[in-house]
C-alpha cells in the first residue's frame, strides 16, 4: 500500500504530463514539426502547477508547514523546480533543445518520486537547521546538476551534428532548432556553478549536522563513508566545469562530459543515502500503518561515536 | 477595369538593357507623377527591383496608356528606341496579370527562387502607388491580395527555406556555433571577390573585428579599407590565427596555408577557444588535420555546396504545391475585382434608372393634377408605356445596329438577364406556329422611336 496515495497519483501524474511534452518535444525537435510549443509550455506549466499543489498540500496538513519532511517531499520540490527551469528556458528561446535531455531526467525523478511515495516512505529527521538547509542545498543542487548535464548533452548532441561529414540540409534545419554550441557551454559553465555553490552547501552543512550529532551514521572513519567520498568526487568535478575558462584541456566536450558524471555521482550519493542504512538521518520512530503523521515512539538507539575520534 | 502588366526581367533580358529602365525611389516618384498627369483615369503602381522593372495597370478596357504608348513613354525616358525594348518586353493582361503579381510577390519569378527580399519591394511599390494616388480600388486589392498570397506561400510551403549562397550558408554554419558575433574576430586569408563577399555577410552579422590577411599587401589593404577592417601582414598569420574566432580562407594556394603543425604550434595560445574555419579554396587551403582538433569547426566548399543544393531541389519541389497557392488565390483576387466593377456598374444602371423615373414622374404628377377623373388610367398607362420605352430605348438601338457575334453575345446576355427562355421562343412569329409559348416570354419591343 502507498504511504500517502495523493502524493502516489500526483507523481504518476506528473511523470505522465512531463511524458507527454517529452515525446512532443522529441516530435518538433527531430522532426521538425512545429506549432506545439504552446502544448509544451502548457504541460510544463501544469507539472509544475501539480507539484507545487502536492508540495503545499504535504507541508500544510500533514507537516505542520515543515517542508521536506521526506524523499518523496523533495523530489516534489524538483520536479516543480524543473518544470519552473523548463519553462524559463522555453520562453523565448533561452536555450534551444535542452528540453529534449533535461525532460527526460525530469520523468525519471518523477517516477523514482512515484516508488519514494509508495515503498521507501522515509521520514527525514529534521533535528537542526543543519540538516534543513543539508537538504534544500540537496535538492536544489540536483536541479541545478540536472540542468547542467542536460545542457551537457545537448552540447555533445549539437556538436556531433556539426561534425557530423554528411551536411544534409535535415541536419542543417535541426541545428537551426537547437541552441548554438557557445550558449550551450555557458549554460553548461553557469549551471555547474550554481551547482558546486550548493553542492559545497550540502557537503558543509552535512558534515556540520553530522559531525555536531550525537549519533554516528557514517561510520569510522567518517572520510571513508561513500557518501562522503563521492560528494567529495561530484564537488571536484563541479569545481573542475565552472573554472574551465582558466583550465582550457576541459573545456568544449571535456566539460560536457564532466556535467553528465557530476549528475550521476549525485544520484548515487543520493541512492546511497536513501538505500544504504546508516547513510542518512531518518526519523528513527516507526510509523503506524500508512499514516505518515501517526509514529510509535520506538526509536532505536545508535552507538555513540567511540571516544578516540575525538568529534 | 482592364488589368495589365507590362515589364522587362531577368527572364527577358540582359542586364545591359534592365539597368537603364532600373528606378530607384526618387525615380519610381518622378515616373509616377509622370504617368498621373498624362494618363488621369487610370491605376499604375511601378515595380522596380535590380531584376525587374514592371508596370501595373488597371484601365477601363478601352482606356489608355495601350502598350505601344508604355513603351513609347519609355523609349522617351530612357533613350533606348522603342523596336529594341518591344522583344524584352512581356504583357499580361487580366488574370494572367494578377497571377503572375502573385508569383513575383512570393518570390517565384526570382532570380534567387523563393528570396524573400521581394515582398518588401512589392510592399513599396504598392505604398508609393498610394502616396501618389495612383492605387484605386482594383489596385489596392491586387497589391494587398498579392502580398497576402506572398505570405500564404512562405508559411504553407518551403519555398523559401534555407540560403542559396555560399558566404549566407557559412554564416548559417557559423551561428550554429556562435551566439553572437559582436565580440568575435573574423579573419580572411585573401582577398578576391569570394572574400569580399564573405565579409559583407559576416559583417551584415555584426561580427566586431576584421583582419584581412593576403599575400599582395596591397589587395589585403583596399579590402580592409572597404569594409572597416583591418589588413594584417601575411607574416603575421600565426598571431592573426591566435586571435582570429573565425577564419575563411580563399587564395589560390597549390599546397595548404594552414597545416596541422603550423596550427598545432599555436593552439595551446588559443586556449582551446572553440574556432569556426571555412575553407571556400580549391586546392584547399587548410589541411584537412586541422579539423581533427576538438575545438575546430572546420567546413570545406563540398560541405556547403551540399546544402546549397539541397536546398535548391527543394524549394524547386516546393514550387507545384506554391504555384497551386498562387493561381487559387489569383483566381479570388481577379473574381472579387470582377465582383468590384459589377457593383459599381449595378450602382451606375440603379441612377440612371431612377434619373428617367425621376424625369416621367415629374411630368405625370403635373399632367395629373390638371386630369380629370376619366383620364387618370389612361394617363397611368401612357406613363408606364413611355417609362418601359425610356428604359428599353438604349439597349435596343444598340443591338438592332449590331450584327454577327457581338448581337448574338447582346441577344444572348438579354435572354439571360430577362430571363426569356431558351433561344427557339424569341424567333420570328412564322417560325413559331404551333409552338407553344412559355408564359413568360415576350418579344423583344422594339418601337424604341415612340420614346421620343
Amino acid at each position: 500500500m502507498p504511504n500517502d496515495l495523493i502524493v502516489t497519483i500526483g507523481f504518476v501524474l506528473i511523470a505522465l504530463l512531463l511524458g507527454a511534452a517529452m515525446v512532443i518535444s522529441i516530435r518538433r525537435l527531430a522532426l521538425g514539426r512545429a506549432g506545439n510549443l504552446n502544448v509544451e509550455r502548457t504541460v510544463d506549466a501544469a507539472a509544475l502547477i501539480l507539484a507545487a499543489a502536492l508540495l503545499t498540500y504535504r507541508a500544510a496538513t500533514l507537516h505542520s508547514w515543515t517542508p521536506l519532511r521526506n524523499h518523496a517531499d523533495g523530489l516534489l520540490l524538483m520536479t516543480a523546480l524543473l518544470s519552473a527551469l523548463l519553462i524559463y528556458l522555453h520562453w523565448g528561446g533561452r536555450l534551444r533543445g535542452v528540453e529534449l535531455f533535461a525532460r527526460p531526467i525530469a520523468v525519471v525523478l518523477a517516477l523514482w518520486g512515484v516508488c519514494a511515495s509508495w515503498w521507501s516512505f522515509k521520514p527525514f529527521s529534521m533535528m537542526s537547521t543543519w540538516t534543513v538547509m543539508h537538504l534544500v542545498s540537496v535538492y536544489v543542487g540536483l536541479g541545478a546538476v540536472v540542468l547542467a548535464a542536460g545542457s551537457g548533452a545537448l552540447y555533445l548532441f549539437v556538436q556531433r551534428q556539426l561534425r557530423h561529414s554528411d551536411h544534409a540540409v535535415r541536419r542543417f534545419r535541426l541545428l537551426g532548432r537547437l541552441a548554438s554550441l557557445e550558449r550551450v557551454e555557458k549554460t553548461v559553465i553557469v549551471t555547474a556553478t550554481v551547482g558546486f555553490a550548493l553542492v559545497t552547501l550540502a557537503v558543509a552543512t552535512g558534515l556540520v549536522s553530522e559531525l555536531s550529532s550525537e549519533q554516528w551514521l557514517l561510520g569510522q572513519p567518517w572520510w571513508r563513508s561513500p557518501k562522503v567520498l563521492l560528494s567529495a568526487a561530484a564537488w571536484a568535478v563541479y569545481a573542475v566545469i565552472m573554472h574551465v575558462n582558466f583550465a582550457p584541456t576541459f573545456r568544449g566536450a571535456r566539460a560536457a562530459v564532466l556535467s553528465i558524471v557530476g549528475l550521476v555521482l549525485w544520484l548515487i550519493v543520493l541512492g546511497i543515502a536513501l538505500t544504504l542504512s546508516g547513510c542518512a538521518r531518518y526519523d528513527k520512530r516507526v510509523m503506524i500503518g500508512s499514516d505518515p503523521t501517526v509514529f510509535e515512539d520506538t526509536a532505536e538507539t545508535l552507538p555513540p561515536p567511540p571516544p578516540s575520534e575525538g568529534r | 477595369m482592364f488589368i495589365l502588366c507590362l515589364g522587362i526581367s531577368h527572364r527577358t533580358a540582359p542586364v545591359a538593357l534592365r539597368e537603364p529602365l532600373a528606378m530607384d525611389e526618387a525615380a519610381t516618384r518622378q515616373a509616377l507623377e509622370a504617368l498621373r498627369t498624362q494618363y488621369p483615369h487610370s491605376e499604375l503602381a511601378i515595380l522596380s527591383t535590380c531584376n525587374r522593372t514592371e508596370f501595373y495597370l488597371a484601365r477601363p478596357l478601352h482606356g489608355h496608356p495601350r502598350r505601344e504608348e508604355l513603351l513609347m513613354w519609355l523609349a522617351d525616358r530612357t533613350a533606348i528606341q522603342a523596336e529594341v525594348l518591344a522583344p524584352a518586353v512581356y504583357q499580361y493582361e487580366t488574370s494572367r496579370a494578377v497571377e503572375h503579381l502573385f508569383g513575383v510577390a512570393a518570390g517565384m519569378d526570382s532570380l534567387v527562387l523563393g528570396e524573400y527580399q521581394i515582398a518588401h519591394q512589392v510592399k513599396r511599390s504598392y505604398e508609393l502607388a498610394k502616396e501618389f494616388g495612383t492605387c484605386g480600388s482594383v489596385l489596392h486589392r491586387l497589391f494587398q491580395s498579392a502580398m497576402a498570397a506572398g505570405k500564404l506561400v512562405r508559411t504553407r510551403t518551403r519555398l523559401g527555406e534555407g540560403r542559396i549562397s555560399i558566404p549566407s550558408v557559412a554564416v548559417d554554419f557559423a551561428a550554429h556555433l556562435f551566439e553572437r558575433f559582436d565580440d568575435k574576430t573574423l579573419l580572411i586569408v585573401g582577398a578576391g571577390k569570394m572574400a569580399a563577399l564573405a565579409v559583407q555577410h559576416f559583417r551584415q552579422r555584426g561580427t566586431a573585428q576584421l583582419l584581412i590577411c593576403n599575400r599582395t599587401a596591397e589587395a589585403a589593404r583596399d579590402l580592409a579599407a572597404r569594409h572597416g577592417g583591418r589588413a594584417i601582414d601575411f607574416a603575421d598569420l600565426d598571431r592573426a590565427l591566435v586571435e582570429a574566432d573565425m577564419v575563411v580562407t580563399l587564395t589560390g594556394s597549390p599546397a595548404p596555408i594552414i597545416t596541422a603543425k603550423r596550427f598545432g604550434a599555436i593552439r595551446k595560445r588559443r586556449k582551446r577557444r572553440p574556432l569556426f574555419m571555412l575553407d571556400l579554396a580549391l586546392p584547399r587551403d587548410i589541411a584537412p588535420e586541422v579539423g581533427r582538433h576538438d575545438e575546430v569547426y572546420l567546413y570545406d566548399l563540398d560541405a556547403l555546396q551540399a546544402v546549397v543544393e539541397e536546398t535548391w531541389r527543394l524549394r524547386s519541389d516546393e514550387l507545384d504545391a506554391a504555384r497551386r497557392i498562387i493561381a487559387e488565390q489569383a483566381e479570388q483576387c481577379y473574381a472579387q475585382v470582377q465582383m468590384g466593377d459589377l457593383g459599381q456598374l449595378i450602382r451606375r444602371l440603379r441612377t440612371h434608372l431612377h434619373d428617367i423615373g425621376e424625369q416621367e414622374a415629374g411630368r405625370i404628377v403635373e399632367k395629373l393634377s390638371e386630369a380629370d377623373r376619366n383620364d387618370v388610367e389612361r394617363l397611368v398607362n401612357e406613363h408606364t408605356q413611355r417609362l418601359i420605352n425610356k428604359i428599353l430605348h438604349e439597349p435596343l438601338s444598340r443591338l438592332t445596329r449590331e450584327s454577327g457575334a457581338e448581337a448574338a453575345m447582346l441577344a444572348t446576355a438579354l435572354r439571360r438577364l430577362f430571363e426569356l427562355g431558351p433561344e427557339e421562343d424569341v424567333h420570328p412569329p412564322e417560325s413559331t406556329v404551333g409552338t407553344p409559348k412559355p408564359a413568360n416570354a415576350q418579344v423583344p419591343h422594339t418601337h424604341s422611336t415612340d420614346v421620343e
